[in-house]
């Protein structure tokens, strides 16, 4: 119902990220939207204020707060502010009731951080005298980390990642231990086993979460080959346990090539959101360095650069100008830019509460879901796999569902 | 506090959304089937209708369904927040649309309450908290309770308890009273308010009883928990109230919250202090009458300071 589209386009630049026009630290004024993209749209606004300037609470009606709440809600980023405010000491500024909605979220994180730390107690014993690395990502990796910023978000299931030399012992194990897969069709099964970039996802009896266990970043068969070996060998040891976490950088990159290579992009902000929480958390020299560095060995340049690109240009992350010039060198062709600026700037962002759903998806969505499979699959392979997942749902076409089962 | 005239009301519904404080929280309702005021009129009548803007817990939609088949097929779908939960129904059945979409959204958005699947009710200052399982006799019990006038509705699905007073807070939407129920409440109780009978929807026949003006004056009023009954209604059953054990309640109240697993430490705390600090007892009854009477004494005798907590 509102429209989202809030500025028109300003006066082309010379094709460049903008990374290295007007960069900023974390002490720069508050973030303006004047870049050639597009600005977040505007019922998103005051949610991001609140995500990277806290203190903006203070500014608030409770008509904000109403929309605020929604849209963080629809975002799955309703425990994320609850972290950001209270962190920042702000959460006394949120009128009563939309501060029980935080809370109540934030309930929901304490409860999934448990399930996590219990799971990830469970597994301890199964690997137990395994010498080689157990790599957490995201999720799980930033609780067991204990980072900051991680304090209230949301996440469904815990990701581990192994070389892909000892997955037949892990894999093992883990049914030693009463871990059971999720797909236990015979094609599934090979599909997960030749092309993609982790075992079909594992349920146990005892656990809430969903274990999924990777053995590289992307999928196999991906335009993009990140070195496995490299990534493992740089992962750092979290203090307290048998695991590890993926390096600072790569931790973002990770973060970027599954928002920018791997997904659609549809409805996906949150993931930008962590792109920007682990460069402000990272940030420094180290970080600058190693980041274009890493991108490099790993062939993930281009999702980089996007990341930045949108984080920087929606959140205000601050980029040095150093990182800003050397990410700049993996930057895509204008025409290219101009087409994924308008494409991600139509899904990544969850569409105003008061809408509808949509009848069918936009163009947009589709093209971007049409370029991830493009990224994900050679095309031979999407035809082989479109033909044998048709063919198998036209065998077993399950009863129509009874509309009314799911109230 | 602005309040719209009736004739408003259908453009209220279709443009900002219609206000409606229900005490434990604020919904806004917004629809464009102009069928569903009369209706919803007449369920929440006594409550006073607000068209202004500010903070609400939940804002919903029954809207339309669009496309080609609404003129064969007419159907209506339940929105909120840009989500539709839940497959669209036949366009007649839009308030009871309503009240399931606003009972599922309750339970998804306010989960800083511990939220009981209960009939909840308060005479004398004395909160009855009223746990059960679906078909159990909970929403005719409790229809059956507020109809005879001898006590106050706080809600027929959901024990609200505030975490941090230990009260369980008042939700007084309408009761969805199901098939037999609706002539057993309309034959004993002629002066309540009933909506329209919605007929052949998932659950058979609907029709859903209004809060009265007491009720409403008092959607604020905070209720101390006093009694915790498990009712069971079974066809010419002799009345029994027995004692129930604590503990039994205990884990029996953990199994029938919505939200016991999420909270944690505080819902174990809250569970506790509600069986330690409530007369624990077990109903089984085949005759809403006796049933009500059965109810009555055991107010009046924890008042009289004849029975308390633990025994």
């Amino acid at each position: 119902m509102i429209s989202v589209r809030a500025a028109s386009l300003p006066e082309s630049d010379q094709g460049s990220l903008g990374l290295t026009g007007g960069v900023r630290s974390s002490t720069a004024p508050p973030i303006e939207w004047r870049m050639t993209i597009l600005p977040p749209p505007p019922h998103l606004q005051k949610l991001i204020r609140l995500l990277v300037e806290p203190d903006s609470a203070n500014n608030l009606n409770s008509d904000d707060w109403d929309l605020v709440v929604r849209v963080a809600g629809r975002a799955k980023l309703l425990g994320t502010l609850h972290g950001r405010l209270a962190q920042a000491g702000v959460l006394g500024a949120v009128p009563k009731a939309p501060r029980r909605h935080l809370a109540g979220a934030h309930a929901f994180y304490l409860h999934r951080a448990q399930m996590a730390r219990y799971l990830l107690l469970g597994l301890t014993r199964a690997f137990d005298a395994m010498p080689e690395k157990l790599v957490l990502l995201k999720g799980a990796a930033y609780v067991a980390q204990g980072i900051p910023f991680s304090v209230g978000r949301m996440f469904d299931d815990v990701d581990l990642m192994v070389s892909r030399g000892v997955l037949d012992d892990v894999e093992s194990r883990l049914h030693e231990a009463g871990w059971l897969s999720e797909k236990p069709d015979a094609y599934d099964q090979h599909y997960y086993r030749a092309w993609a970039h982790e075992l079909p996802p594992m349920r146990h009896p005892r656990f809430l979460l969903q274990l999924d266990v990777h053995h590289t970043i992307l999928p196999v068969t991906g335009r993009l080959r990140p070195d496995a070996a490299k990534l493992m060998e740089a992962a750092v040891p979290i203090p307290g346990g048998p695991w590890c976490a993926l390096s600072p950088a790569d931790q973002v990159l990770h973060v970027a090539v599954h928002l920018f290579q791997d997904s659609d992009c549809v409805d996906r902000f949150r993931e930008l959101v962590d792109v920007d929480a682990l460069i402000r958390a990272y940030g420094g020299r180290t970080l600058d360095n190693a980041l274009p560095n890493h991108a490099a060995i790993h062939g993930l340049g281009r999702p980089l650069w996007y990341a930045l690109r949108y984080a920087r240009a929606w959140l205000g992350t601050p980029v040095s100008p150093e990182l800003a010039l050397a990410v700049d060198a993996f930057a895509p062709p204008v025409i290219v830019q101009r087409t994924m600026d308008t494409l991600v700037h139509r899904a990544l962002f969850p569409r105003h509460p008061d809408g509808r759903p949509p009848r069918r998806s936009p163009v947009s969505h589709r093209f971007l879901a049409a370029r991830a499979v493009w990224l994900r699959m050679p095309p031979w392979l999407l035809a082989y796999h479109a033909t044998m997942k048709s063919l198998r749902s036209a065998r077993r076409r399950p009863a129509i569902e009874d509309p009314g089962d799911r109230q | 506090m602005a309040v719209a005239p009736a004739p408003d009301i259908a453009r209220v519904l279709r443009e900002d959304g219609l206000v409606l404080d229900l005490g434990a929280a604020r919904f806004r309702v917004r629809s464009d089937v102009d069928e569903l005021v009369a209706p919803l009129v007449s369920v929440y009548g006594c409550f006073p209708f607000e068209f202004s803007p500010g903070f609400c817990d939940v804002t919903a939609s029954v809207l339309r369904v669009r496309g080609l088949r609404r003129h064969l097929r007419p159907q209506v779908e339940f929105v909120v927040d840009g989500e539709s939960p839940f497959e669209p129904f036949p366009a007649s059945v839009h308030l009871p649309l309503l009240e399931w979409g606003l009972n599922f959204s309750f339970t998804e958005r306010c989960t800083h309450y511990l939220l009981l699947h209960s009939g909840t009710v308060e005479r004398n200052g004395v909160g009855i908290v009223m746990p059960a399982v679906p078909g159990s006799g909970k929403s005719t019990l409790t229809a059956g309770m507020v109809g005879s006038g001898r006590f106050r509705l706080l809600s027929d699905e959901f024990g609200v308890l505030s975490l941090e007073t230990g009260l369980l807070k008042p939700l007084p939407r309408p009761i969805a009273l199901k098939n037999a129920s609706i002539d057993v409440i309309r034959s004993r109780f002629p002066n309540v308010a009933l909506g329209p009978v919605f007929h052949g929807t998932r659950k058979g026949d609907v029709a859903h009883m209004a809060a009265d003006q007491a009720t409403v004056a008092a959607i604020h009023a905070a209720v101390r928990p006093g009694i915790v009954l498990f009712p069971k209604y079974q066809a010419g059953a002799a009345l029994s109230v027995e004692a129930i054990d604590p503990a039994q309640a205990f884990s029996k109240l953990t199994v029938n919250s919505f939200n016991y697993e999420l909270l944690g430490a505080a819902a174990f705390d809250a569970i506790h202090a509600l069986v330690r600090s409530c007369v624990c007892r077990r109903l089984v009854f085949g005759d809403l009458d006796q049933a009500i009477r059965a109810i009555e004494m055991l107010v009046d005798d924890i008042g009289a300071g004849r029975v308390s907590a633990g025994e």
